[in-house]
């Protein structure tokens, strides 16, 4: 097999710690996801990805700086890709989705901090991902306090921009979004070397538009009421796989996807028993590789059809407005199609009670898992009245809080197949 | 679920992605898995078969010579979907 040693000695990172990480992704990946029957062929191309997932992409990024480009590693959805795109740039997701970053992050960072933050830092200061030693600049947002004030500690060891987000969701504060998406771009231009245009913006945003098509087309298969055509699981994988990937490329593996995944519910093919409980998770983001939940989920008797979260449908419902000539209508209608996003940072929050609701009728859900990550207080919060929302609709609800150890695999497995039966019952 | 499985070995993903298309379009039942460790000193996929598909799968390699490949060995099947040991 290619030899990523040296490739990840130039990019600074620790070789003897990393090697750690490797020699436990074969044995989760295999009792995860290979124990699955029945698969779409395509998924493949994500089992692919993920088998050199610190080699392929990174080796592809070091290329493009070679050739003059530069990294942008994002933590959130609400970055704007299409500017990076814009100027030649590419986008990459950051790690923080695993346990095994964790204590490295603890040794900057209260322990009382929640797991994404703490293994993402964990992984920068560790030198244990070849995501955040590649990229040239990190670009954060002001979507909670512990990533606000993270990314302080990261500003110190690596060049990061922080974008201000806006708290609520009245026209003034949707204004000073596209504000800072165009400070945001005169950052990107001052990295790149590059002129931002309306014509290579036009052409970043139908890229990007095209992406999140072809990652929606994915979501509407698993609508299908007569069978469930892929695993909750596989749906995950294929969208935190999107966060890393060029987005052309991400676009036509979606597409594939898709196109099999609809054959499949014109044929009645399901990966689960007829009468499997139909679950929509939502909470916080689950970033590569954490499939704890969804795993759980899928061998208690249930299957995950839809995820309202960041690695989720917020990722890849609504489009930016292609029509736009001019670089202020462009950032406008990219400030107009970010802010539909209805992340627990914004106050009040109402139209996050919506999407559940709509989504979990759109999916045709027997019940609906709320997950927070252990130190989340803003998705912990909002609990209450997601289940009020739904209690309303006759919905059952199961709110939990986890982190990325196993210690509590245990516990959930129980809850969540209590959870299970009751909706049978 | 068989006791054992075998992991055809590649040089690179390159090399280990054309060789599961060429299987699929035999009609070789695989999987791409990460490669098993202590077979490879880095990272990256091999080609996961089971063992009632392997003849076909041999078959498919000797009736193409293009069709490059490292080694193959056969290891304990030791997937467990209720191991619950996440990364």
């Amino acid at each position: 097999m290619t030899d990523r040693h040296e490739m990840w000695a130039s990019l600074g990172m620790d070789l003897e710690n990393h090697d750690k990480l490797c020699a436990v992704l074969p044995q989760a990946f295999g009792d995860i996801y290979l124990s699955q029957e029945g698969r779409p062929e395509n998924m493949a191309f994500y089992d692919f990805v993920v088998s050199d997932i610190h080699g392929i992409r990174p080796a592809e990024l070091i290329e493009l700086q070679k050739s003059g480009g530069k990294v942008f590693g994002t933590f959130c959805v609400y970055v704007p890709d299409e500017i990076v795109v814009a100027c030649g740039g590419a986008v990459t997701g950051l790690c923080g989705g695993s346990q095994f970053w964790v204590p490295d992050g603890e040794k900057v960072l209260p322990t009382a901090t929640c797991p994404l933050i703490k293994a993402s830092l964990g992984a920068h200061f560790g030198k244990t991902c070849p995501y955040f030693s590649v990229a040239d600049v990190y670009v954060g947002e002001t979507t909670c306090d512990g990533k606000k004030k993270a990314y302080e500690i990261l500003g110190a060891d690596k060049e990061t921009y922080v974008m201000d987000m806006p708290q609520m969701k009245r026209p003034q504060d949707i204004e000073k979004w596209a504000g800072e998406i165009a400070a945001f771009a005169a950052v990107v231009e001052r990295i790149t070397g590059r002129e931002l245009t309306p014509e290579a913006l036009g052409e970043a945003i139908r890229l990007i538009n095209a992406k999140r098509r072809a990652l929606a087309r994915v979501y509407e298969a698993r609508k299908a009421t007569e069978c469930i055509p892929i695993s909750g699981k596989d749906a995950l994988l294929m969208t935190q796989i999107a966060f890393f990937d060029d987005p052309a490329r991400c676009a036509d593996a979606a597409n594939k996807l898709a196109d099999e995944l609809e054959q499949r519910v014109a044929d009645g093919t399901s990966v689960f028993p007829a009468g499997t409980k139909r679950i929509l998770v939502t909470g916080t983001p689950l970033a590569i590789p954490n499939w704890k939940l969804h795993h759980i989920i899928e061998t208690s008797g249930a299957a995950v059809v839809c995820e309202e979260m960041c690695t989720g449908t917020r990722y890849v419902e609504n489009l930016v407005d292609e029509t736009q000539t001019t670089l202020e209508g462009q950032l406008r209608a990219l400030a107009e199609r970010y802010m539909m996003n209805n992340c627990s940072c914004f106050t009040p929050n109402r139209g996050r009670i919506d999407d559940i609701v709509r989504l979990a009728e759109a999916y045709r859900v027997d019940g609906v898992i709320d997950a927070n990550l252990k130190f989340c207080t803003l998705y912990d919060i909002e609990k209450k009245g997601v289940a009020e929302a739904l209690e309303e609709r006759g919905i059952p609800v199961l709110g939990i809080e986890t982190d990325y150890t196993d210690n509590d695999a245990g516990r959930l497995r129980t809850r969540i197949q209590a959870f299970v039966e009751m909706l049978g019952a | 679920m068989a006791k054992t499985v075998f992991y055809v070995l590649v040089s690179s993903s390159t090399e280990g992605l054309s060789l599961y298309r060429a299987l699929r379009e035999a009609g070789c039942r695989a999987r791409i898995a990460p490669a098993p460790r202590g077979e490879t000193t880095c990272c990256g996929m091999s080609i996961m078969v089971e063992p009632i598909d392997m003849p076909a799968v041999l078959a498919a390699l000797d009736a193409d010579p293009s069709l490059s490949y490292d080694r193959v060995v056969e290891l304990e099947n030791r997937i467990d979907p209720r191991r619950d040991a996440y990364c």
